[in-house]
């Protein structure tokens, strides 16, 4: 079905925001887990997939809409070199995506695209319980403190 | 933050050399190599330049570049 261009735009914007954490989540996760913090490696790896699994859907949609998807453009990839600079760094990624999809959803609604608008929501939905749980971590390393914190990750 | 994954060079290091003299992405280029292998930093190493020294030196961003 012959997709609105403007929508279809929108669509890559999100898939290469989307296509970069994935690739900085990424290397975050690989990070961690040389560093020993098994723990976050993890979590940093299952946040990694779910972006690629929220790619997925978007690069169909667009398929569906009959446009092309872009996987050549990617945005910066901005590597903490410490667990908190990571974390900082993750959040700022997150804010930004929670600000797009959210313009984008209201985009959505003003052409009457509301299975791109549905796919949209969804994927917010995930991205603002990723940016609590980011926030939660940043407030646990102030609360009980950098070390604390950390030894905390060792172990899965 | 690692800005150049080619070159290895962190946002620290770019700032120290904006404290030893350096002014824009092509004096950081020469002194630590950051942007002169993909490119894809390149915009990223220049805003941070008129960031960086608008911060430690109080001067001017250059304009019209």
């Amino acid at each position: 079905m012959q997709g609105d261009a403007a929508i279809i735009e929108l669509l890559n914007e999100v898939l290469t925001a989307e296509l970069t954490a994935i690739n900085q989540y990424f290397v975050d996760s690989k990070m961690c887990a040389n560093w020993g913090y098994e723990r976050l490696a993890k979590q940093f790896n299952d946040e990694s997939m779910g972006e690629m699994k929220d790619a997925e859907h978007l690069v169909e949609r667009v398929l569906y809409l009959d446009g092309v998807p872009n996987l050549q453009r990617l945005g910066q990839v901005r590597v903490g070199e410490t667990v908190p600079e990571k974390l900082q760094l993750a959040l700022a990624l997150e804010k930004e995506a929670i600000t797009r999809l959210n313009r984008g959803i209201g985009q959505c609604s003003e052409t009457g695209d509301n299975g791109s608008r549905d796919l949209l929501e969804e994927i917010l939905e995930g991205e603002e319980a990723h940016a609590d749980w980011l926030e939660s971590q940043l407030t646990l390393i102030e609360q009980v403190g950098e070390a604390h914190y950390l030894a905390q990750q060792i172990h899965d | 933050m690692y800005v150049c994954s080619c070159r290895a060079v962190s946002d620290r290091t770019i700032r120290a050399e904006i404290e030893r003299g350096a002014v824009d992405e092509f004096d950081i280029a020469d002194r630590c190599g950051a942007g002169t292998h993909c490119g894809s930093c390149v915009d990223e190493v220049r805003r941070l330049c008129d960031e960086i020294r608008a911060q430690v030196q109080g001067t001017p961003v250059l304009v019209g570049r």
